[in-house]
């Protein structure tokens, strides 16, 4: 079967051993065909999935029995496939049978049946709910004239998906993949085969499978807060035809007419991206110079100077200048996607820094690249926020930052010329969203690795036996947002500290203490007034395994998944960073 | 054309090379389940680059069988 029209698969990542990923599934249709598709997208994004079936047709009653064998292993995603030819065939099959009043008790008893199943899951299981959207027949039971009705077939299939999409908000972690996209992508006849059907009512033809698996992952990815979050570009091929060190700043080609529109589309493509909140960066072998003269001197340019964060335009080997791009902009190797036209540079990079995501763009066929770099779904996430949307302006902010420190001596009169002023208040309603998506991507300075979604953080919200503060910060070059928080539960013996993370774009500027001395505040009024507090080692959050002893807290015990401590008396810090302009907090009133 | 055919074998139903017999069938095959079947039938297709009947899919459960059918469909 033909893939010309899919993007490359995204490379492998992480060098490390998979981490077990455990999916149910439940389906009224056969889709055991999907577990080798599911077990390769799962590998690719460093999982190892194991796959349990459920049984045909089984989907509310496996949903209902928590004692079902199927659920003998606690899942990490259950993935649902509730296909209409099963669940409404009259639907599918006799719609022009169907008078208003039924179509209206069809759509009623489809809602209800969805609404029960999500209830039943979420009796047992917090796991991610993966639930494949209903399906828009591709040849109308009317022919031309369903497009014509008010309630044809294709309208009642999209009302149906209108309520899936609900009940899915409702019941908390569950997610929509739209087989109608996938079915436009890569089109019906390959979409389904219906031999199949006929065969073993397996509906889905060999393309369909892997691509709902892949879309299946992304959504599992991004749940993860494993989205990847740069962008670094390659120039000459990639940004624009041509070379400008030969064919000079005027000769390359970059127009939104034909020549050189397919780059003006890939910048666009780029441009969406940034606007989504994906850091950009350029890394190309050039004279820095002809590169920026490109930027200011032809007007056709869709990204601009200010869109770019972070920039090595050198002779220097590839890898070292992804390296430096991750340390200028504080973030993973792990965070980059490479894109490039040379094959020689994709494959250094992908034999030398595995973690780095790499797309090559197929020379000659610039027309593809924006579609390549939208489909391939590294940036996905399951929320943008305004956060997400300032993004860019806030690593010019941080530019400035760097020249700002260029210019002082030491450390100290930089963070104290930074001016930088700390607000510490409980969580609302309103920073539910950001809060929620600093716990779900937040790595490195995160003590516990918490991922807490936004229906449980505003059920933390609701509950008097919790408490969420968070640290917002900004300086004289900008404003950072929210960058902090810290999750507390009351207990017998004290206060809890249940997570406690810092996002990396204010690590080094000893606002951590400021966000401790808070929870601190917050035990002492508890009896006994104790701080507990943990420190649960993941591949990536070594900067602060040492973070609790060095702040006074006494190790109880190391077991195998952590290190536990307790802060006796809750007895403040000795000592607080003095370089910061402000420190303004607000604690809960009736905590603990 | 019958190495290719075991090859697609031995990686649909996990088993080596060697444990394919040229007489090998559903019969003989554990692996080689109703689900396990069109598994193999996907992957046939996409190695030889062919498409079987809805009517053939159930009747190529041997090695011989497969064989005769991709013949057919190859000249």
């Amino acid at each position: 079967m033909s893939s010309a029209s899919s993007p490359p698969p995204p490379t492998a990542p992480l060098g490390q051993d998979p981490r077990p990923l455990r999916i149910v599934t439940l389906q009224n249709v056969t889709v055991d065909l999907i577990e080798p598709h599911l077990r390769a997208a799962a590998r690719e994004s460093g999982w190892a999935a194991s796959v349990r079936f459920g049984q045909f047709d089984g989907i509310l009653q496996q949903a209902s029995n928590a004692e079902d064998p199927i659920w003998a292993e606690t899942p990490d995603l259950v993935l649902v496939f509730a296909s209409l030819e099963t669940l409404a065939p009259r639907l599918v099959w006799r719609f022009p049978s169907l008078g208003p009043e039924e179509i209206e008790q069809e759509v009623g008893r489809i809602g209800g049946f969805v609404a029960s199943t999500l209830r039943a899951l979420r009796r047992h299981t917090s796991a991610m709910v993966v639930w494949h959207g209903f399906e828009t027949p591709p040849i109308p039971a009317y022919g031309v004239l369903d497009a014509q009705l008010e309630r044809g077939q294709s309208r009642v299939v999209a009302e149906l998906n209108e309520q899936l999409r609900l009940h899915l908000a409702q019941a908390g972690n569950g997610f929509v993949v739209e087989m109608d996209r996938i079915m436009a992508r890569i089109g019906a006849d390959q979409f389904y085969d219906r031999r199949y059907w006929h065969l073993a009512r397996a509906p889905y033809g060999r393309a369909a499978l892997a691509e709902i698996a892949r879309q299946d992952l992304l959504l599992w990815r991004a749940a993860q807060g494993r989205a990847r979050k740069c962008l670094v570009l390659d120039c000459d091929n990639t940004l624009w035809g041509g070379i400008v060190g030969e064919d000079g700043v005027s000769g390359i080609r970059l127009s939104s007419e034909h020549p050189g529109s397919s780059y003006h589309y890939f910048q666009q493509a780029v441009l969406s991206l940034y606007d989504r909140g994906v850091i950009l960066a350029l890394c190309s072998k050039n004279n820095e110079d002809d590169v920026w003269s490109v930027f200011r001197e032809r007007p056709e340019m869709v990204l601009e100077e200010r869109h770019i964060a972070a920039a090595q335009i050198n002779w220097d080997d590839k890898v070292t200048n992804l390296r430096r791009i991750a340390r200028d902009l504080n973030i993973g190797l792990d965070s980059l996607v490479f894109v490039d036209d040379s094959e020689f540079e994709i494959n250094m990079v992908r034999e030398l820094l595995p973690e780095v995501a790499t797309l090559h763009l197929p020379p000659g066929k610039s027309e593809l690249a924006g579609e390549i770099l939208t489909a391939s779904g590294f940036f996905d996430t399951l929320s943008v926020s305004a956060e997400d949307r300032r993004r860019g302006e806030m690593y010019r902010a941080e530019s400035q930052r760097r020249a700002l420190r260029d210019a002082v001596d030491d450390l100290g009169s930089y963070l104290a010329s930074l001016e930088i002023a700390v607000r510490i208040c409980p969580l609302e309603e309103a920073t539910i969203a950001r809060a929620a998506q600093l716990t779900q991507r937040t790595n490195q300075f995160n003590l516990m690795t918490r991922r807490v979604g936004e229906s449980e953080m505003r059920e933390l919200l609701a509950d008097p036996a919790s408490a969420v503060l968070t640290l917002q910060v900004r300086d004289r070059c900008g404003d950072y947002g929210m960058v902090g928080l810290a999750q507390l539960r009351r207990a017998e013996d004290g206060v809890h500290l249940e997570n406690f993370l810092l996002s990396c774009r204010v690590i080094g500027r000893g606002v951590e203490d400021t966000l401790l001395a808070a929870c601190l505040e917050l035990a002492r009024r508890g009896s006994p007034p104790t701080l507990h507090a943990c420190f649960l080692p993941t591949d990536r959050n070594a900067l602060v395994r040492d973070f609790l002893d060095s702040r006074g807290f006494y190790l109880d015990r190391e077991e195998s998944d952590g290190r536990f401590y307790h802060r006796p008396g809750a007895a403040p810090l000795d000592a607080m960073p003095a370089h910061l302009h402000s420190v303004e907090t607000t604690l809960p009133p009736d905590f603990p | 054309m019958r190495t290719k055919i075991k090859s697609v074998l031995s990686q649909v139903f996990g088993l080596p090379i060697d444990a394919i017999a040229d007489d090998a069938s559903q019969a003989t095959l554990e692996p080689w389940t109703s689900m396990g079947h069109l598994n193999l039938i996907m992957s046939l297709e996409e190695s030889f680059g062919v498409r079987f009947s809805e009517d053939q899919i159930p009747q190529l459960t041997s090695v011989a069988a497969i064989e005769e059918a991709l013949s057919a469909l190859k000249s």
